[in-house]
C-alpha cells in the first residue's frame, strides 16, 4: 500500500480522465469493480487512480477481454460491440486467489 | 420484535463468491454468541460465481422453526440484491444498500436473470418510475421500511489506508460492513461482532485485522448517520457454548459416530460437503483394546470415485468386507446408482445412501431445493426391489435417522435410501450437544458371524428372511447379481428361486413389523382436528410453523409427517386419514408423489395439494397461505411461490 500510496496520486484530485478505469493494464475486481489490480506495478488500486504509465485501453488486440457491466468474457469481436455500446471493457478481471472460500462445494 | 420476544430474520445479499457466505457465517456466530437460536440458510446461484446469492438467517429466544418472510433486515451490497429483495422487507425493518449503487438500473444489471429484470421494470413502470435503485429506496421509505446508504467504496478506501490492507484483497469486506452496520441498528454491541469476526478469519491474522477494521469503520459511519438504537438483550443461552452445523455436517457426524467405516461418493450437489466433513473428521482417537493393540487413531475410508457407478460399488464391495458403508449423492447420480441398487437386493448387500434431493428433473437447478426424487427412491432397480426409505423432517432427525439407516441396513441386509434435500443440507442451525446424543441410538450389525462356519449359508433360508452374514475372507461363500442358492451358487432351478424370491418377500415383511408404526409416521397437534395436512422430508418446520399460527387463528389442523415411506405405514396412515374432513398434501414437486403412494397403500384420496415448485425453501406463509385458500375455496391444488 505505501508502494501505492507512492505511485498513484488520486484522480479526483487532479481531476483528469485517465484513471486506472480506463487503463489497458487495469483489471477490476470480479465482483467489485471500484477496487481492482494493476498489472504493472503489481498491486491493487481504487478505478481513480491515476499514474504516469497510463495507457488508454482498446480492444484491438486478438484475444480475450472481460466485459465489467455484463460480467461475462468476451472473445474480440464480442469485445467491439461491447466496446460501442460504451460498456466497460478491460483486458480480464481480478479474482482473488482465495475466492474459493466463498464458493460452495456443494 | 415484538415484546419481549426476539424474532428477526435477516438476509445478506451479494454476488456469488463476494463474501456473503462469510457475512452469513459471521451474522449466525453474532446471534449465537449473543444468546440466541438460529436458522439460516444459504441460496446460491449454480453459475459458481456472480449470480446473485444470499443467506437468509432467522434469529429468536424461542427455536426458531423456520426461515420467515417478511424479513426485518436486508443487507445488499450491490444493486441486483436491492432490486431482488425489494418485496422482502417487513414495515419497520431496516436495508442497508451501497449509495454507490443508486444509479444502478435492473435493465443493465449483468447477472440478473432476464425473467426479474422484467418483473422489475413491470412493477416500476406501475409505478410509473424506471426500475432503479434510487426508486426502490424511495419505494421502502413509503411501505416504512428504514435505510441506511453506506458509501461502501469509500469506507473500504478508508480501512485500507487505516490497515494499509490490500485493496482487492479486503474488497469483499463490503459484506461485513454491510453487515456490521445493520448489526448496529438491530442493537448489537460491537464486541460481539469482533468475535464473530475473530471466529471467522482466526487463523488468518492478514484478513483479521482489516475486517474488524472494515467492521468498525462502518459502525461508527452507521452510528454517526443514524445514532445508536436500543441495544438487544442477551438471549436465554448467553454464555453457554453451542454448536452450528448445517444438514451435511450433521448427517456427516451422524456417520462418523455411528461406526460408519467406509463413504465412497462422487462430487454432486448438495451432498458433497457432507463426504468431505467426514473427510475432514475422519480420524478418531480410540481407547480399549485397540490402545492395547497399539493403534491410537482409526479412520473412515473416504473415497472419491470416478462417478456415482463406481461410487456405490465400491461401497457395497467394502460392506461384503464388512465395514459399515455408505455413499452420498443427489438425483442425477442415484440414477447412475440404479443397477447397483438392484445388485444390492439380490445380493443383500448392507448399503446407506444419502439422497440430498435437488430440483429436477436432469440437473434442472442443481442448487435449489425440491421433493422430487421420493418415487424414484421407492422404486429405484428394477425386478422386485423392496428397499427401506427414510425421510428426515430437521437436522436432529436427520442425526438419528442417519444411525437408524445404518443399522436397519445392517440388521436387514438391504438397502436403506435416507431421502434429505438441498435445504437441510445448506441450512445452519444452532444446538445444544446434548441435542445429537449418540448413546440414544445404539449400534446394531445385525446377524453377524466371524470366523469359520461349518457348512455356512450365507443365503440360508429363514422364518425371517435374513440369513447369517459373515465378512469375505472367512468362509467360503459366493457372492454375484444372479439368482442363487443358500450357498451363494448361481442358481437358475425354478425352486430355488422361488424360494429366494419369497425369501426377500418375508425379510421385507420383517423389517415392516420390525420398524413400529409410529416410528414411521408422527401425528403432530389435535388428533381431532378437522384439516389434515400429510407430507415428508424438510418441509416439517414450516408446517408445524403454520400449524402454529392457522391456530392462532381458529384454525384446527394437524400435520402427518411421514417418515418412513417404505415400508408406508399405511395402518397409521388409513386410521389418521380416515378421521380427517381434508387431507392436504404438501410437497416441493409437482406430481404429488406422497399423494400417490398415499392412495396406493391406503386408498385414502388425497383432494388437495400445497406444492412447491419454484425450488425455493417452504416458509410457513406458503403453508398459511395455502390451507386457508383450499378451505374457502375447496380448491385442489395451490401453488405457493414465495421466496427470491
Amino acid at each position: 500500500m505505501q508502494r501505492a500510496a507512492r505511485v498513484f496520486e488520486s484522480v479526483t484530485s487532479l481531476d483528469r480522465g485517465e484513471s486506472c478505469s480506463s487503463c489497458w493494464n487495469w483489471l477490476p475486481h470480479v465482483h467489485f469493480p471500484f477496487v481492482g489490480y494493476c498489472t504493472l506495478w503489481g498491486i491493487t488500486t481504487f478505478e481513480d487512480y491515476y499514474c504516469s504509465s497510463y495507457k488508454l485501453t482498446s480492444v484491438d488486440r486478438e484475444r480475450f477481454y472481460w466485459c465489467a457491466t455484463c460480467k461475462i468474457r468476451l472473445n474480440r469481436e464480442e469485445a467491439v460491440s461491447h466496446w460501442i455500446m460504451k460498456h466497460r471493457v478491460f483486458r480480464g478481471a481480478y479474482v482473488e486467489p482465495d475466492i474459493r472460500e466463498e464458493i460452495y462445494e456443494g | 420484535m415484538t415484546g419481549l420476544t426476539v424474532d428477526l430474520n435477516i438476509i445478506i445479499g451479494g454476488p456469488q463468491g463476494g463474501g456473503v457466505e462469510s457475512a452469513g457465517q459471521i451474522a449466525l456466530k453474532v446471534f449465537t454468541l449473543k444468546g440466541y437460536n438460529i436458522i439460516g440458510t444459504r441460496e446460491y446461484h449454480s453459475n459458481i460465481m456472480g449470480a446473485h446469492s444470499y443467506f437468509h438467517i432467522r434469529v429468536s429466544d424461542n427455536t426458531p422453526r423456520a426461515l420467515r418472510l417478511p424479513v426485518e433486515s436486508l443487507v445488499a451490497v450491490d444493486a441486483e440484491s436491492l432490486l431482488t429483495h425489494v418485496n422482502d422487507v417487513a414495515k419497520g425493518g431496516i436495508v442497508v444498500y451501497d449509495v454507490g449503487s443508486v444509479d444502478q438500473n435492473a435493465l443493465t444489471l449483468a447477472p440478473m436473470e432476464h425473467s426479474l429484470k422484467k418483473r422489475i421494470e413491470k412493477m416500476f413502470s406501475e409505478r410509473g418510475a424506471r426500475p432503479t435503485v434510487s426508486e426502490a429506496i424511495k419505494l421502502l421509505e413509503e411501505r416504512g421500511v428504514r435505510t441506511l446508504g453506506l458509501p461502501l467504496k469509500e469506507l473500504l478506501r478508508k480501512t485500507s489506508e487505516e490497515t494499509g490492507a490490500l485493496l482487492a484483497s479486503i474488497a469483499r469486506a463490503v459484506n461485513i460492513m454491510g453487515l456490521s452496520a445493520a448489526l448496529h441498528v438491530l442493537g448489537v454491541e460491537f464486541p460481539y461482532i469482533v468475535k464473530a469476526v475473530e471466529a471467522q478469519f482466526g487463523k488468518r491474522p492478514k484478513i483479521l485485522a482489516p475486517n474488524i477494521a472494515a467492521a468498525r469503520i462502518a459502525v461508527e459511519y452507521a452510528r454517526e448517520k443514524y445514532g445508536s438504537g436500543n441495544t438487544l438483550p442477551d438471549g436465554p443461552h448467553k454464555g453457554r457454548v453451542r454448536m452450528i452445523a448445517t444438514g451435511n455436517e450433521i448427517v456427516a457426524m451422524a456417520k462418523i459416530v455411528g461406526g460408519l467405516t467406509f463413504e465412497s461418493f462422487y462430487p454432486i450437489t448438495p451432498s458433497s460437503d457432507e463426504a468431505h466433513y467426514i473427510e475432514e473428521n475422519k480420524y478418531l482417537d480410540v481407547g480399549g483394546d485397540f490402545k492395547e493393540a497399539g493403534l491410537d487413531k482409526l479412520s473412515i475410508v473416504t473415497l472419491q470415485t470416478e462417478d456415482e457407478i463406481a461410487a456405490i460399488g465400491m461401497a457395497l464391495g467394502a460392506a461384503l468386507a464388512g465395514a459399515r458403508a455408505s455413499t452420498t449423492t443427489s438425483g442425477p447420480g442415484f440414477s447412475l446408482m440404479n443397477e447397483f441398487i438392484s445388485m444390492a437386493v439380490e445380493a443383500e448387500i448392507p448399503i446407506v445412501i444419502s439422497l440430498w434431493m435437488r430440483a429436477g428433473p436432469s440437473t434442472g437447478i442443481a442448487t435449489r431445493t425440491g421433493q422430487q426424487d421420493l418415487l424414484h427412491a421407492i422404486f429405484s432397480g428394477h425386478g422386485d426391489t423392496p428397499k427401506i426409505v427414510i425421510a428426515s423432517g430437521d437436522h436432529v432427525e436427520a442425526f438419528y435417522d442417519t444411525i437408524k439407516a445404518m443399522n436397519w441396513a445392517e440388521k436387514f441386509q438391504t438397502p436403506v435410501i435416507h431421502l434429505l434435500d438441498k435445504y437441510l443440507a445448506s441450512t445452519s442451525v444452532s444446538l445444544d450437544e446434548w441435542d445429537l446424543d449418540p448413546s440414544l441410538v445404539e449400534i446394531d450389525r445385525g446377524k453377524r458371524v466371524y470366523g469359520p462356519v461349518k457348512d455356512y449359508k450365507r443365503y440360508e433360508i429363514t422364518e425371517d428372511g435374513i440369513s447369517p452374514m459373515a465378512p469375505l475372507g472367512f468362509n467360503t461363500m459366493i457372492i454375484n447379481s444372479l439368482e442363487h442358492d443358500e450357498y451363494g451358487f448361481v442358481s437358475e432351478d425354478p425352486i430355488d428361486r422361488e424360494a429366494m424370491v419369497l425369501k426377500r418377500v418375508r425379510k421385507f415383511e420383517t423389517i415392516s413389523k420390525s420398524i413400529p408404526e409410529t416410528e414411521k409416521a408422527v401425528l403432530h397437534g389435535d388428533p381431532e382436528a378437522r384439516v389434515t395436512i400429510v407430507s415428508f422430508g424438510s418441509t416439517k418446520q414450516a408446517i408445524l410453523s403454520a400449524v402454529e399460527e392457522l391456530g392462532r387463528e381458529g384454525v384446527k389442523v394437524n400435520f402427518l409427517q411421514i417418515r418412513v415411506l417404505s415400508p408406508f405405514p399405511k395402518d397409521l396412515v388409513s386410521k389418521v386419514l380416515g378421521r380427517a374432513e381434508k387431507v392436504v398434501s404438501v410437497e416441493a414437486n409437482a406430481t404429488g408423489q406422497l399423494a400417490f403412494l398415499v392412495r396406493a397403500h391406503t386408498g385414502h384420496s388425497v383432494n388437495h395439494v400445497i406444492q412447491k415448485l419454484n425450488a425455493r425453501p417452504l416458509y410457513d406463509v406458503d403453508v398459511v397461505y395455502g390451507v386457508k385458500r383450499i378451505i374457502e375455496s375447496g380448491v385442489e391444488r395451490v401453488v405457493v411461490s414465495s421466496g427470491s
